[in-house]
């Protein structure tokens, strides 16, 4: 999985375009990162790897960089 | 308009959405006693769907003294109605704890709960003098977690498997979360 693959996740989760969700987007930069979305983001990324994500990743889980290091584990 | 509170006197905190205020147990269970029909709003604080009566539910919440014990309900001030309650307890060592419910689905994803807390931490800290804030949310409550990182608390541990699950007897993890007032204040420095 490349950081694309994961500002693409990012992005969709958000209803936001690709070009709105940096590869050093965070919580704290993009705008429409609520709670609620971040539900989804992380739901998506279980799917995609297809595993139960482990609490340190669940509360580690703050950047877009974090979402592509999930995914590439 | 944010008046100055006195310990043992009502709550009454403004944000720019949002009024905080002191309410009564009773009163707040004949508001929300809906809300525990609704799984997706009791799951989260892993309290059974359905069952409750006024005073069941009632005995679950802060029994308020408005020193130590603290029941706030959530208002919007658009529209005045309640969507939430804040619990905060302060122990003996001064450290306050907090719990939130937000059963007015309509402000789910809405910032409810990251701007009245802000707000919240501003009165614990330089009102009530507590030097710490702490929380403990289940693992798998996503926005919850999300919250908590948002507003800047660090994680200072994790209870593994140490409740019980109401809703398939699995058991689950809690995280402790942590802040210090310096780390606040900090915080409050960066943003000004």
């Amino acid at each position: 999985m490349s950081d694309v693959d994961a500002r693409a996740l990012v992005a969709d989760c958000l209803r936001l375009p690709l070009d709105c969700v940096p590869a050093d987007g965070t919580i704290e930069t993009i705008p429409g990162w609520d709670s609620l979305r971040h539900f989804e983001i992380i739901a998506r990324v279980e799917k995609v790897t297809q595993r139960r994500l482990a609490p340190d990743e669940i509360v580690g889980l703050r950047s877009v960089r974090d979402v592509a290091a999930l995914m590439s584990r | 308009m944010t008046m100055r509170w006195e310990p043992g006197k009502p709550v009454y905190l403004e944000t720019e959405r949002f009024i905080l205020r002191s309410v009564s147990p009773l009163w707040l269970a004949y508001q929300t006693l809906p809300w525990t029909e609704d799984p997706q709003i009791m799951s989260p604080f892993n309290h059974r769907t359905g069952g409750w009566s006024v005073w069941s539910w009632r005995k679950t919440m802060v029994h308020a003294n408005n020193r130590r014990k603290f029941l706030l309900g959530i208002f919007p001030k658009t529209t005045q109605m309640l969507i939430g309650f804040e619990t905060i307890t302060i122990d003996r060592n001064g450290i306050g704890s907090w719990a939130v419910m937000i059963g007015d689905k309509d402000w789910w994803g809405q910032g409810a709960v990251l701007e009245t807390r802000q707000r919240l931490l501003q009165f614990l800290f330089e009102d009530v003098g507590c030097p710490k804030v702490w929380g403990m949310p289940n693992v798998r409550n996503f926005p919850a977690v999300f919250n908590y990182n948002r507003l800047g608390f660090v994680q200072e541990g994790l209870l593994r498997q140490h409740v019980r699950s109401i809703d398939d007897e699995d058991r689950n993890d809690l995280v402790v979360f942590g802040l210090l007032k310096s780390e606040w204040q900090e915080q409050q420095g960066r943003t000004r």
